[in-house]
C-alpha cells in the first residue's frame, strides 16, 4: 500500500552510512522503490491536506500525524524539516507514512520549536511541490493515552459497542470492556484526574450496574434507590478519591424531521448527588434535588472544596425544549464531612444571555474550567452552534475557545492530567460523527488550532469509522481493567445497593 | 507356461480395474460430485432469496484497515473468506455454486482424513458432515463464515498427518485461523489417535479436548468475548428444516427491492400462508402504483406497517420493511432513522442495503458530506462500486439523479421535533409539506379506515383532499364517507358534495337492502360491519 519510508538527513548520504550496514541498506533500498518528486513544479499556496494539520500544536510524545491529500494525488512525498536541520522523509500512494521512530526522534529534538512540513503531490501532469507549513511542538507531553466508547451515532440503540485505549504515541488501540463479554451498553465512563485505577463506569441492559474501580479494586453497584430518580450517571471524582458526584436524568430522546439538527435529547427532570465509596452512602441534600430544577453535569473542583454542576427552570417538553436553558452553579463542599453548603453561587448565568452551558470541566491545575456553550438543552453535541468556552476561576473571565472551536458542533471536552492538553469532541468533519480532537491550551487558556487524533492512514481509517468517539478521557497509563473479574461481577447478579444517606 | 502365467496377470489386473471401479475413492467423489449438483440445484430452484438477504446483510471491503478487524475475534480466516465469497451471492447462481462446494470441500476433507480409520466409516462420517452443513445452511442466521470455519477445522487436519497426536498442540492456530473449526481438528485428532493405538489414543483424545476447551478460556479476554461464544465463534451451525415460507418472504423483498412491483404483488399471493410480510409488501408495492385503496379489503391480512414501532427488540426484516415504508413515503429523518438500526444490528454493524439508503437518504436530504461517508465505503466493494459511483454527488448520473429529485420532490421542508415512530404523525407532517404527496395520503387515509377511525378519516380527508380542491374519489373512500355521512345524518348537499359517483352510491342503496351479504365482501361497507 505504501512505498517505502526513507531516511534523509541534510548532512548527506555518507552519514548515513555511519548509521550502520542496516540504517545504509534500508536508505539504498527505498531510494530504489521511492519515486522520485525532483522536478515538480512548485505551487505558492499551502497543501490541502485532510485532516487540516496546518499550524498545528502537538505534544512531543504524540504519534506521526500521517495526513492524506484532499484531492485526487496519485502519490505524495512528504519532508518534515526540524529547527537543527535534520529532515525525514516518507512517501505514500494516499497517507504520508511517516515512521514512529524517525517522528519521534524529530519531536523530541524539536521540542519547544516547530518542524516545518513540505508536501509534494503527484498528479496525471507530474509532482507538485507546495509551500511548506508549519507543525509546532509543545514542550508540554500528553498522558499516555485516550478512552473512549465506540458507539454508532443514534443514541437510543447498540449493537457492538464498547470502550478502548489508545496509546497517544503510536496507533495501538484495544477494548477495555466490550459489550460482546457482557451484554449491555457500556455507558459514563471516568478517571479520578486521569488516573485508571480510579474508575467509574455505567452498564446499562441485562447486566445493568455500576463497575467502580478504586485504588485497583472493583465493585459493581445497583445505584437506583427509592429516594432518588434512578440510576447515577455522569461520573466525576472527588480528587481524594472517597466520592464520586453523579447525575440522575430522566432522559430522551427525540428527532428532528428536516434541517441540520438530527436529534435532541433532553431530560424530563434530573439531580445531582455524591457517592461516598467510604461509608456506601448517596450524599443527596435537597438543595440538590429540587423539583423546581433540573440539577446535572456535577464536577468537583481540584481543590474538593466544591461542586460545579449545571441547572435550568423546568419547561415543557416538548414545547419548551428551545427554552431549557442551563446555568453553571456552585456549591461549597466540605470533604471531611461530606456537607454541602447551603447556598449556589452563580457562576455563568447563560440563560440571562440566551444560552446554555453543560460539560463543565475545571482543569486540574484549578486555573480553568471549560463549559460548551450552545443555544438550549444539554446534550450539545447535536447543536452543531454548540462552542468551548474557558473560564479563568481567579478573574471569572470567560471567553470561547475561538482556535479549538469549528462550525459544527464542539462538545464533549477533557484535560490532560498536566492541564496543558484538552480533548474535545467534534462533528466538523461530516456532522454526524463526533472524533476526538486535541487542543494545547497555555497559561491563560488559550487554545491552539485542535488536531485529529492520529491514525496511520486518515482518510482510510475515518471514512470507515462507523462509530462515534464518545466521552473521550485521557489517562495517566493503560487502564488494565480486569476483565476476566469485571464479566465475573457484572455477570452475577449481586450488587451492592446504594443507600441515600438518612433513608437508612 | 509363460502364457498361463500371463492370463494370469490379465485376470489380475481386470479384477484390480474392477475393484477400483467401485473403490472408497471413487464411490466418495461420486457422493461429493453428486451432492454438490444436488444442493446445487436445491438452492437455485428452491432457496435462491436467501442467499441475496445474506449478502445484504453484511458487506466487504478490499481494504487493509477492514481486514485488520478480522484478527480481533477467533477463526479470522474463516470468517474473512466466508465474507469475501459471501459478497458474490448477489450474483444469480453465484450463492449456490460457493455454498454447494464449500460443504462439499468439508464432505471430502472429512473424507480424507478419516478413510485411514475405516473407509466405510469415513463415507459415513462424510454423509453425515454434508447433511449437517447443508440443514445448516438453511438457517437464516448461519453465515458462509461458520460454514467455511468448519470447513477449514476438517481441512486443517489433512495438512498435518505426520504430525498424528502431536497435531493437538496446533489447535490453538487452528482457532485462531477457524475459531469452531478448531472443535473438528480436535475429533479429527483424537479419532485417529483412538483408532491407532487405543491405550495411547485416550491420553491424546484428552489432550486435544484439554487443548480445544483451554484455546478459548485463555483468549476469551483477548477476544472480548464469553466463553462459550468463544468457543464457538463465529456460530454453531445448527441445522434447521426448509424455512420455504422465509424463503417466499424473502423472494417478495427481493423482487421489491427491485423494483419488480408486478412480481412482489403476484409473489404475495402465491405465499402458502399470509404473513404481515407477504401483506407488508402488497400495499406497498400497490401503494407505488397508487393503487393502495383499490385493493386494501383484497388481501386477507390488511397490515400496512403504519401501526408498527421498531426499537432495540425488532426482527432485522422489519426494520428493513420499515425502511422501505418510510423511504417511499418521503421521510427521510425515520428512513436514515431505521438504516441506522439495521445497520448495527447486522453481522459485524455492516448492512450493504442500508449503507446504500443511507447514501441516498443523505443525497436527499442534501447532506454530501454524510452521503460521501458512506459512498466512499460502497465503493470499495466489488459489487457496488459502480452504484457509488453513479451516486457520487456533482457526477451522479440522469437516473440517479431523477431518483434522488423525485423524493426530493416529496420530502420533508419543515423542521419540528419527533418524540416517536408514531406513523400518523410522520404522514401528516410528509402531507403538510406536500399534499401531492399521493403515497403518504393513501396510507393515512387507508390507516384511519382499517381503525375504523371515521371521524378522523373525515377530518383528514377534508384537510388533505376537500380543501384543496382534489377530491380522491376512489371506490373505498366514497364508501368510507358514505357512512360516515349516513352515520351523523348529513344533509343532501353533503352527500352530493362529497359522494360523486353514482355507481357507488346505487351499490349503497342496494347493500343496506342486503346488509352483510357476501356479495359485498370487497367493499368498505362489508368491512365496516363485518368487523364491528
Amino acid at each position: 500500500m505504501y512505498f517505502k519510508t526513507c531516511f534523509d538527513d541534510h548532512k548527506g548520504f555518507s552519514s548515513k552510512l555511519s548509521g550502520g550496514f542496516i540504517g545504509a541498506f534500508l536508505a539504498m533500498l527505498a531510494g530504489c522503490t521511492a519515486e522520485t518528486s525532483r522536478n515538480a513544479s512548485e505551487v505558492e499556496a499551502m497543501p490541502e491536506i485532510w485532516p487540516d494539520y496546518v499550524g498545528v500544536t502537538v505534544p512531543r510524545n504524540i504519534a506521526p500525524l500521517n495526513f492524506n491529500m484532499a484531492d485526487s494525488a496519485l502519490a505524495m512525498d512528504v519532508s518534515i524539516q526540524g529547527a537543527d536541520g535534520t529532515v525525514i522523509r516518507s512517501q505514500g500512494r494516499e497517507a504520508s507514512g511517516i515512521s514512529i521512530r524517525q517522528w519521534h526522534k524529530l519531536l523530541d529534538q524539536n521540542s519547544g520549536d516547530s518542524v516545518m512540513v513540505t508536501v509534494a503531490a503527484k498528479y496525471a501532469d507530474g509532482w507538485r511541490e507546495y509551500r511548506p507549513f508549519p507543525i509546532y511542538v509543545s514542550h508540554d507531553s500528553i498522558d499516555y493515552g485516550l478512552t473512549y466508547r465506540l458507539i454508532a451515532p443514534g443514541y437510543e440503540v447498540y449493537s457492538k459497542m464498547g470502550i478502548y485505549e489508545r496509546n497517544l504515541s503510536n496507533y495501538d488501540e484495544k477494548a477495555i470492556l466490550e459489550n460482546t463479554q457482557v451484554d449491555g451498553c457500556m455507558n459514563c465512563h471516568a478517571y479520578n484526574q486521569c488516573d485508571p485505577d480510579w474508575y467509574s463506569m455505567h452498564v446499562r441492559g441485562p447486566h445493568g450496574a455500576t463497575l467502580l474501580r478504586k485504588d485497583g479494586e472493583m465493585a459493581v453497584y445497583d445505584t437506583s434507590t427509592d429516594a432518588t430518580l434512578g440510576l447515577c450517571v455522569y461520573p466525576y471524582w472527588h480528587p481524594s478519591g472517597r466520592y464520586i458526584a453523579y447525575s440522575t436524568n430522566n432522559t430522551r430522546q427525540g428527532f428532528h424531521i428536516s434541517g441540520k439538527k438530527r436529534l435532541e435529547v433532553f431530560d424530563y427532570a434530573s439531580d445531582v448527588q455524591a457517592y461516598d465509596t467510604e461509608t456506601g452512602q448517596l450524599l443527596a441534600p435537597a438543595i440538590l434535588k429540587r423539583d423546581s430544577i433540573w440539577e446535572t453535569f456535577p464536577a468537583f473542583s481540584p481543590d474538593g472544596n466544591s461542586l460545579y454542576f449545571c441547572a435550568a427552570a423546568p419547561q415543557e417538553i416538548p414545547q419548551g425544549l428551545d427554552q431549557v436553558r442551563y446555568d453553571l452553579l456552585r456549591i461549597s463542599f466540605d470533604p471531611a464531612t461530606g456537607r454541602f453548603g447551603e447556598e449556589v453561587d452563580t457562576v455563568i448565568h447563560a440563560s440571562a444571555m440566551g444560552k446554555s452551558v453543560s460539560w463543565p470541566k475545571p482543569s486540574f491545575d484549578g486555573k480553568h474550567l471549560a463549559y460548551t456553550l450552545s443555544e438550549y438543552g444539554n446534550f450539545s453535541i447535536w447543536h452543531p452552534e454548540s462552542d468551548i468556552h474557558i473560564l479563568d476561576l481567579a478573574t471569572g473571565e470567560s471567553k470561547p475557545m475561538a482556535k479549538a472551536n469549528s462550525d459544527d458542533a464542539d462538545s464533549y471536552h477533557n484535560w490532560s492530567s498536566n492541564s496543558r492538553w484538552m480533548v474535545i469532541g467534534s462533528r466538523r468533519d461530516d456532522g454526524w460523527h463526533t472524533r476526538a480532537y486535541i487542543c494545547h491550551v497555555d497559561d491563560d487558556g488559550n487554545a491552539s488550532k485542535p488536531f485529529l487524533l492520529p491514525q496511520e492512514n486518515p482518510r482510510r481509517y475515518y471514512d470507515q469509522q462507523y462509530r462515534s468517539y464518545n466521552i473521550p478521557e485521557f489517562v495517566k497509563r493503560p487502564v488494565n481493567l480486569d476483565k476476566f473479574e469485571a464479566e465475573k461481577l457484572l455477570t452475577n447478579q449481586d450488587r451492592i445497593k446504594m443507600k441515600v444517606k438518612g433513608s437508612e | 507356461m509363460a502364457t498361463q502365467t500371463l492370463n494370469t496377470d490379465i485376470a489380475v489386473a481386470k479384477r484390480q480395474r474392477q475393484s477400483r471401479r467401485f473403490s472408497p475413492t471413487w464411490i466418495a467423489m461420486a457422493i461429493a460430485l453428486a451432492g454438490w449438483g444436488a444442493m446445487m440445484a436445491y438452492y437455485s430452484l428452491a432457496y435462491p432469496c436467501h442467499f441475496f438477504w445474506q449478502e445484504q446483510n453484511q458487506i466487504f471491503l478490499s481494504d487493509a484497515s477492514w481486514l485488520s478487524g478480522y484478527f480481533d475475534k477467533p477463526g479470522w480466516l474463516g470468517c474473512l473468506v466466508g465474507d469475501y465469497l459471501t459478497q458474490f451471492y448477489y450474483y444469480l447462481y453465484a450463492g449456490p455454486a460457493i455454498l454447494a462446494a464449500v460443504i462439499v470441500l468439508a464432505m471430502i476433507a472429512a473424507w480424507a482424513g478419516l478413510r485411514k480409520i475405516s473407509e466405510a466409516g469415513a463415507l459415513a462420517v462424510m454423509v453425515a458432515v454434508g447433511i449437517w452443513m447443508f440443514f445448516s445452511s438453511l438457517n437464516a442466521y448461519c453465515g458462509l463464515d461458520a460454514l467455511f470455519c468448519v470447513t477449514g477445522g476438517i481441512g486443517s487436519y489433512l495438512l498435518i498427518p505426520r504430525l498424528k497426536g502431536w497435531g493437538a498442540l496446533l489447535l490453538p492456530v487452528a482457532f485462531w485461523l477457524f475459531g469452531i473449526g478448531a472443535l473438528c481438528l480436535c475429533a479429527l485428532i483424537a479419532a485417529n489417535a483412538l483408532k491407532e493405538n487405543w491405550k495411547r489414543g485416550i491420553g491424546i483424545a484428552a489432550a486435544c479436548i484439554a487443548i480445544a476447551l483451554a484455546t478459548p478460556a485463555v483468549a476469551k479476554s483477548y477476544y472480548t468475548l464469553p466463553y462459550d461464544k468463544c468457543l464457538l465463534y463465529p456460530k454453531l451451525p445448527v441445522p434447521t428444516a426448509p424455512q420455504r415460507l422465509l424463503e417466499q418472504n424473502r423472494a417478495i423483498d427481493t423482487a421489491y427491492y427491485f423494483g419488480q412491483y408486478d412480481r412482489a404483488i403476484q409473489l404475495a399471493k402465491q405465499v402458502d400462508q399470509v404473513t404481515s410480510v407477504s401483506s407488508f409488501y402488497y400495499y406497498l408495492a400497490n401503494a407505488q402504483r397508487g393503487m393502495l385503496p383499490d385493493c386494501l379489503l383484497e388481501y386477507p391480512l390488511r397490515d400496512l406497517g403504519t401501526l408498527t414501532k421498531i426499537g432495540e427488540n425488532t426482527p432485522r426484516p422489519v426494520i428493513n420493511m420499515m425502511n422501505e415504508l418510510y423511504w417511499t413515503v418521503g421521510d427521510m429523518m425515520m428512513t436514515e432513522r431505521a438504516a441506522m438500526m439495521h445497520n448495527v444490528f447486522s453481522p459485524r454493524n455492516r448492512n450493504v442495503r442500508m449503507l446504500k439508503r443511507l447514501a441516498e437518504a443523505n443525497l436527499v436530504s442534501r447532506d454530501t458530506v454524510a452521503a460521501l461517508k458512506y459512498l466512499r465505503i460502497l465503493d470499495k466493494t466489488k459489487v457496488y462500486h459502480a452504484w457509488a459511483q453513479e451516486h457520487w454527488p456533482g457526477r451522479m448520473t440522469d437516473q440517479a439523479l431523477a431518483k434522488i429529485e423525485s423524493k426530493r420532490a416529496i420530502a420533508n421542508a419543515q423542521d419540528a421535533l419527533r418524540l416517536g415512530d408514531n406513523c400518523r404523525t410522520i404522514l401528516s407532517e410528509l402531507l403538510e409539506t406536500n399534499p401531492d404527496n399521493m403515497v403518504a395520503l393513501d396510507y393515512l387515509l387507508c390507516t384511519d379506515l382499517l381503525l375504523k377511525q371515521m371521524d378522523v378519516f373525515k377530518a383528514d380527508y377534508d384537510r388533505y383532499c376537500m380543501e384543496r380542491g382534489k377530491p380522491r374519489t376512489k371506490s373505498l373512500y366514497q364508501q368510507a364517507l358514505m357512512i360516515y355521512l349516513a352515520g351523523t345524518n348529513a344533509p343532501a348537499e353533503e352527500w352530493k358534495r362529497y359522494v360523486t359517483r353514482e355507481d357507488e352510491m346505487m351499490r349503497f342503496r342496494d347493500y343496506n337492502q342486503q346488509r352483510g351479504s357476501k356479495k359485498y365482501a370487497d367493499t368498505y361497507w362489508y368491512y365496516f360491519d363485518a368487523t364491528r
